[in-house]
């Protein structure tokens, strides 16, 4: 995308990137902002990460661009001088977007390159480390609406909230109360202080079991692993608007700014779907989302290493000298990674995965990869697991 | 003679409820959302919906200001 804007903003064309809700909140330790301000930060950080020039524009914290404009979490639009849709397309295609400015406002020749660019996007890596056991979470939560109360201070914590699907139908079932420390304001956890505790309030229409709580003892000073329950929620009543309240008191620190202080924040928490809450992508999640087939027709997990990032795209190069490969990912980036001998390779075979040697990677194919730690000389991470998930 | 068709119905239903069991793929996922990109947002023609979003600074941003260019907007967002 940078690259089509390189070539296509000195003709005039405008770019602008839409800033919306996270599709998948959680991944690289990123949450759900609660206000406009947190979202112009999230802004900020996306600009740094990516280092894009395109700027940004930012959706109302209702997401009303979005639904106007499709509910897709990475579509793009040409819109002309009159302001009328010219393209449009449910996700977005850099290639197939300069094809249609080149027949609007002309050809560049030569294209930018993505390698001309010089870009390096960096990624915040989740400091959530592993003080403390995940949970294993029923399959096919449900996000449900969580709004905040005004507060001086901001919500350092953030609360997700899922449900089964039944109690969405207003049957009993298991309610899923996460709440992780925002790294965009670098706290964390001051375990020398009280545990994290959370309180059930204001409940209408639902009895939820038990209704209070506290964290786990933590043997370090501190750290930022999520505080995670799973309590028994009843809707009763033939009572419509199902809400209730959760107020936890917590204790934290700031790692620059070097101050210690015990916090209260109270959630609202609507008992409805929230359409716009997007997807976890974690390992401790049951069965959702896109799956692939395995042996006797089970579902195929691939075995990588839990709470480390994923990266899911498209190839777009190979260098078999090098050992390097160049991904677009689902979110429209470009990432360089490294292919050693230790990286495992698999594919989706039939019905069971099956090794694949590194040489037959090419352009084109899917896939699903989990990098290791970035290298200190500039070269892009290793690929610890790479997993095939079919051809482009 | 009877136990056949009886077994073969016993059958069609295992597998029935062995495929409605099976989560979405990850095709039948792309073509929903193509679905409903298609049913919600502008066809080609007409104009940009009435809205106003912000800018990176916060301030108010009409979505009507998108005019006298070539305007290319792309959604996205952190993860």
């Amino acid at each position: 995308m940078e690259a089509v804007y390189r070539d296509y903003s000195p003709k005039g064309v405008r770019f602008y990137f839409i800033y919306k809700a996270l599709a998948h909140p959680e991944t690289n330790g990123y949450v759900q902002p609660v206000s406009l301000e947190e979202r112009l930060m999230h802004i900020r950080e996306a600009k740094a990460k990516l280092g894009s020039g395109i700027p940004w524009l930012c959706d109302t914290m209702d997401n009303d661009a979005l639904h106007a404009l499709g509910n897709a979490p990475n579509s793009e639009f040409i819109i002309d001088p009159e302001g009328k849709v010219v393209v449009k397309r449910v996700w977005s295609r850099p290639d197939e977007l300069r094809k249609d400015l080149a027949k609007l406002v002309g050809k560049v020749d030569p294209p930018t390159r993505v390698e001309d660019l010089g870009i390096r996007p960096y990624f915040r890596k989740s400091t959530e480390g592993s003080s403390t056991k995940r949970l294993t979470l029923p399959a096919n939560l449900r996000p449900l609406r969580v709004t905040t109360a005004l507060s001086e201070d901001p919500y350092y914590v953030k609360l997700r909230a899922e449900v089964e699907p039944e109690v969405l139908e207003g049957q009993p079932g298991q309610l899923y109360l996460g709440f992780r420390l925002d790294p965009l304001y670098s706290v964390h956890w001051n375990n020398l202080a009280g545990p994290f505790e959370f309180e059930i309030r204001s409940a209408k229409g639902v009895v939820i079991k038990p209704n209070r709580g506290k964290g786990p003892k933590i043997e370090s000073e501190t750290d930022s692993a999520p505080r995670e329950f799973l309590v028994e929620v009843k809707p009763n009543g033939k009572q419509e608007a199902r809400s209730f309240q959760v107020v936890v008191r917590y204790f934290a620190c700031h790692d620059t700014e070097g101050w210690c202080r015990a916090f209260t924040h109270t959630y609202t928490v609507q008992l409805e779907a929230d359409p716009d809450g997007g997807r976890v992508m974690r390992g401790n999640r049951g069965r959702r989302g896109p799956a692939m087939a395995g042996p006797r027709g089970g579902r195929f997990r691939p075995p990588f290493a839990p709470g480390g990032d994923r990266v899911m795209g498209v190839i777009t190069n190979v260098d078999g000298a090098s050992g390097e490969i160049t991904l677009r990912t689902r979110s429209g980036e470009t990432q360089s990674f490294r292919i050693t001998d230790a990286t495992r390779i698999m594919r989706r075979g039939r019905g069971r995965p099956e090794p694949l040697q590194r040489e037959r990677l090419q352009k084109g194919m899917r896939v699903m990869l989990q990098p290791g730690k970035a290298d200190d000389g500039g070269k892009p991470p290793v690929v610890r697991m790479m997993v095939m998930r079919g051809p482009s | 003679m009877r136990v056949l068709p009886m077994a073969l119905f016993l059958a069609t239903i295992v597998l029935l409820e062995s495929a409605m069991a099976q989560p979405p793929s990850p095709e039948s996922m792309r073509a929903r959302l193509q679905q409903r990109f298609d049913a919600t947002s502008p066809d080609v023609g007409k104009p940009l919906p009435e809205l106003t979003i912000y800018d990176a600074d916060g301030k108010p941003f009409p979505l009507r200001k998108l005019k006298d260019h070539y305007t290319v907007l792309v959604f996205g967002c952190l993860t």
